[in-house]
């Protein structure tokens, strides 16, 4: 009869970045190992904590199915004697099915005749099954550190120290880790620190309850935030809750207590981003705020214990930590503020940039003259040209102060305040405190103009310089953060709609790069644009763009990257219609004979024949069209126009014989060809969309 | 919290509850460095398969840093108790935090957890795998795991348990300030260290002589490498530890560039190595790096 089933893995702390993976990995491998061992199930359920991780299963099989497998033998030919006994291989594979050897039957395959047996599997009563798939379903949760402990190296999240295993009331006989399976577990560290015997399978939730371990994420999560909101609400204010600290604190506790602490308010005047990294990032707590955005002078802290007793004590302990680390804070703000970001600048060639590559000081220097030539490239006014050179030599002065050093995170962020407190202009501010932007794909972009050249800037010149250094960025190695840099760079070219071409950007950085960095590597600037042409490849793939279209798109000669996705778009509605099988058709047909032609424009004093007049007027007359529609993005009309193109091209290349023996003749075809072919090839090497040729509508 | 312990109390707790584990209370050992990592008792007896139990408290040097005793917690020089179980035990966790329970810290009235944290020191090639312990959100033991010592794999596996004494007291007795800490009735942590680390911070930072602490660093790699060939390798380590201190001063006094230091870091690391190796060779471990 079905029963319940559960797996409980206890262990030293499980760190809380992995712990949701774990709950979900342990879910989907325990269901592939049943399903795979036939040993047939209702559901399955994982949850756990930091010390334990919990599978249940209900409705499961006391026994795993029959099965039968159809499995082929050798060749009739090798089977059988010349007097039709069996020969040594049937007699083998029989025997390896455990079948009789007249058992067998002979089928076709491919011209040949095989014998074939049946593999009888015979269920198995599940605690074996169990016993033997178990061990590696946990054993193989992926860990990226996993540590060796004990002295048989094993290798988990941590150590493993208890294992629970319940077919309905008995115990499982299996080993993990090294470690017999039982029915005692432990409970909380500090509110039930002992051992529990869980009776069966499904007392299990019960007994954690006894044991006071709350062992659903998603109840620590509920717990966690209505605690905090409750906190929050005696100080008249709500707690900024972020998905990613809720799942590291709810992954840190058994048994979550929301509580309030305090700090003084002077401590408020400290800019928010400070309050929050102070709290968030070093502590663990939900900074609370008003309904206009104001850190207010509290914070929700989470224990993992009891809701009441001792609570003082640890509110005092947490709200001890902070005010600590808020009055070095305020030191350091006092201390920075002394001195002006321009000052600063100078102290800036103590801090190396990247080995062999001078100092910040240098890159200050640098991303200056860049940023403005940038702002230049990005259409910005003279007057934004000068507010974005001057906010990039500004850019790198944080890092010098106190408050960098001591919380590295707010780089940028402190530049921009400690500028505002100068009263800089907020383009400079801005431009400032966006420079490390995006910081992800998913984060937001640097403010439209100056901001976006300084970040384009620094980004830019990042890369020249690892480039220039010989950077390689393959699979995990990327040890500069390049992809990021990079996608940085692409993520403001095209989410901000800059016209400007990514390849000429790259002139001026490499230059500079050459300029500090000895013995620069002479192909950085093809790598680079190598580099970057992939990032784009990723968004444009990323946006749902056709493998083929993306590659096409690619393939042509624009390099103002943020025209592309348009460019795509358009390709993609010609590979739906009738006129894909034109443009190929046009494309290929010119493309193939002018490839590697010389330069040299088409005479049409050397026409002969009717029909190259006749293509020559054809473009001649649509030239004008053409390079105003791509300049003016006009792309769907632009191919339209390409597509029509295709009757006199056919008609030319019928008639007339373009590798003529008279040369100036041929030289001339040839140019027209080239010129034609040109108007295909600045879009998109249509060669990738060959393959679509005829499925499409 | 009650009765505080003083910061010997404190000492004194945790020596009686591990001595009960079977620990030998070992003493300081004399050489400056800047982790009880460092010890060489530690550092070899990690290596190879014989169990290792001791617990000592061990003054760590880091130049670094020193805040001229301006900073709470921050100092360049302090104190760390140290517990080596080799091979760790099961339940270490557990006895650990029975540890706190000796010093007063009652499991039910605080909130212990356990915040992943994992370890490494170049200069040792050695890294590790653990947690820092939060007490009420205070970080006041680092919790490690080896699993790499002097360049090689470590096995079995050792547990290192090391408080940070300042701090611990500090909470304990409910004081803002490691050096307002009472170490015994009547004197406090700065009536005895203070003059201490404002000298040794003004050294650190504005009067070491890096020119004689480069001598001093090539002269005592000479050595070790010198004394390891006639397979003195304790004191070869000696001579490395001496290496890295007078690398933390130059770092600490600005003398050292970024390239530089990676190649000082590698200098001491190359050291400690061949030290580690030659005392498994020595010994006649089964080499498992």
């Amino acid at each position: 009869m079905p029963e319940s089933f559960l797996l409980e893995v206890g262990s030293d702390e499980i760190p809380a970045r992995y712990l949701p993976l774990a709950i979900r990995d342990l879910k989907v491998r325990a269901e592939a190992a049943l399903r795979s061992a036939r040993l047939p199930f209702a559901q399955t359920r994982t949850c756990g904590t930091p010390r334990r991780l919990a599978l249940l299963v209900s409705g499961l099989a006391d026994r795993s199915q029959d099965a039968v497998s159809r499995v082929r033998g050798p060749s009739v030919k090798a089977a059988y004697d010349e007097d039709g006994n069996p020969t040594r291989a049937l007699l083998g594979f029989s025997k390896s099915l455990g079948i009789d050897p007249s058992e067998v039957t002979v089928e076709k395959e491919n011209g040949g005749e095989y014998v074939y047996g049946e593999r009888r599997e015979e269920g198995r009563p599940a605690p074996a099954v169990l016993a033997q798939i178990l061990p590696p379903v946990v054993m193989g949760l992926e860990s990226p550190y996993p540590l060796r402990w004990g002295d048989q190296g094993w290798r988990w999240y941590r150590p493993i120290r208890w294992v629970v295993c319940l077919y309905g009331p008995d115990v499982v006989p299996v080993s993990i880790a090294g470690i017999q399976s039982g029915r005692r577990t432990l409970g909380h560290r500090t509110l039930h620190p002992g051992p529990l015997d869980i009776p069966s399978a499904g007392r299990y939730f019960d007994i954690m309850q006894q044991a006071s371990v709350v062992v659903d994420p998603g109840v620590r999560n509920r717990t966690i935030v209505d605690g905090a909101r409750r906190a929050a609400s005696e100080l008249r204010g709500e707690p900024v809750i972020d998905e990613d600290l809720l799942s590291e604190v709810s992954s840190l506790c058994e048994h979550p207590s929301a509580f309030l602490g305090r700090f003084e308010g002077r401590y408020s005047r400290l800019p928010k981003e400070v309050l929050v990294t102070a709290m968030k990032h070093h502590q663990r707590y939900f900074p609370i705020q008003d309904d206009e955005g104001n850190v207010l002078p509290g914070f929700v802290g989470v224990r993992d214990g009891h809701p009441e007793k001792g609570m003082d004590t640890v509110r005092s302990g947490n709200e001890w930590v902070l005010r600590a680390r808020l009055k070095d804070a305020e030191f350091f703000f006092e201390q920075d503020v002394k001195v002006h970001l321009e000052d600063r600048v100078r102290e800036l060639g103590g801090v190396r940039f990247m080995r062999n590559s001078g100092t910040m000081l240098d890159k200050a220097g640098r991303i200056e003259m860049l940023a403005r030539s940038i702002a230049g490239s990005l259409g910005l006014t003279p007057v934004d040209k000068d507010l974005a050179a001057r906010a990039a030599r500004l850019a790198k002065a944080d890092l010098v102060t106190a408050m960098v050093r001591e919380f590295p995170e707010l780089e940028g962020i402190m530049g921009g305040r400690y500028a505002e407190l100068e009263g800089l202009v907020p383009a400079i501010t801005r431009a400032i405190r966006d420079q490390y932007l995006p910081r992800g794909a998913k984060d937001r972009l640097p403010e439209t103009g100056v901001p976006s050249a300084v970040a384009l800037a620094d980004k830019i010149d990042t890369l020249a310089v690892s480039f220039s250094l010989g950077a390689e960025v393959s699979g995990s190695a990327d040890p500069f953060g390049l992809r990021r840099h990079a996608l940085g760079v692409v993520g403001i070219l095209m989410g901000h709609g800059y016209d400007a071409d990514l390849e000429r950007l790259l002139t001026q950085p490499i230059e500079l790069a050459t300029e500090v960095v000895p013995d620069a590597a002479p192909d950085a600037a093809v790598k680079l644009l190598q580099f970057l042409m992939s990032r784009v490849e990723a968004v444009l793939t990323e946006r749902g763009f056709g493998i083929e279209v993306v590659r096409a798109v690619l393939g042509g000669g624009e390099k103002r990257i943020a025209r592309l996705p348009m460019m795509a778009d358009a390709l993609t509605a010609l590979a739906r219609s009738s006129k894909l099988g034109d443009v190929v058709t046009g494309w290929r047909r010119t493309s193939v004979l002018a490839k590697g032609s010389g330069s040299g424009e088409a005479s049409p004093s050397l026409f002969r024949e009717e029909a190259e007049a006749a293509l020559y007027q054809a473009v001649t007359e649509r030239t004008g069209a053409l390079d105003s529609l791509f300049e003016g993005r006009g792309y769907d009309q632009y191919l339209d126009v390409v597509a029509s193109l295709r009757s006199p091209i056919d008609r030319c290349l019928d008639e007339v014989l373009i590798m003529a023996d008279h040369q100036d003749l041929r030289a001339n075809r040839l140019a027209l060809l080239k010129a034609v072919s040109r108007l295909f090839t600045r879009y998109a090497d249509f060669a990738h969309l060959l393959p679509l040729v005829g499925r499409e509508g | 919290m009650g009765e505080s312990l003083s910061f010997c109390d404190v000492i004194g707790a945790l020596q009686g509850f591990w001595a009960e584990r079977g620990c030998f209370i070992m003493q300081p050992y004399d050489v400056e460095k800047g982790a009880g990592t460092m010890n060489p008792f530690t550092f070899f007896r990690v290596l190879g398969p014989e169990p290792w139990k001791i617990a000592y408290v061990e003054p760590s040097r880091r130049p670094q840093d020193a805040r001229y005793g301006d900073n709470p917690y921050r100092m360049g020089y302090y104190f760390q108790f140290q517990v080596i179980l080799k091979p760790s035990p099961d339940m270490v966790v557990e006895m650990y935090i029975e540890s706190l329970e000796r010093l007063g810290i009652k499991r039910e009235e605080h909130d212990i957890r356990l915040v992943e944290d994992n370890w490494e020191a170049p200069t040792l090639g050695a890294s590790g795998l653990g947690w820092e312990v939060w007490l009420d959100g205070n970080e006041i033991t680092q919790f490690t795991y080896f699993q790499e010592m002097g360049g090689m794999q470590v096995n079995p596996i050792s547990c290192e348990i090391t408080y940070g004494l300042e701090r611990l007291s500090a909470y304990i007795q409910g004081l803002d300030s490691s050096w307002d800490v009472v170490v015994s009735p009547g004197l406090t942590y700065k009536d005895v260290f203070l003059e201490q680390e404002k000298q040794g911070s003004a050294y650190g930072f504005e009067h070491a002589d890096t020119e004689l602490l480069r001598v001093v660093f090539d002269l005592y790699e000479k050595e070790s490498r010198r004394v390891l060939k006639e397979g003195l390798i304790l004191p070869s380590y000696d001579c490395a530890l001496k290496c890295s201190h007078a690398f933390n001063l130059l770092d600490a006094r600005g003398a050292v560039s970024v390239s530089e230091r990676q190649s000082y870091i590698g200098r001491v690391r190359a050291l400690t190595r061949d030290c580690a190796r030659k005392y498994v060779e020595s010994r006649g471990y089964k080499e498992n790096a």
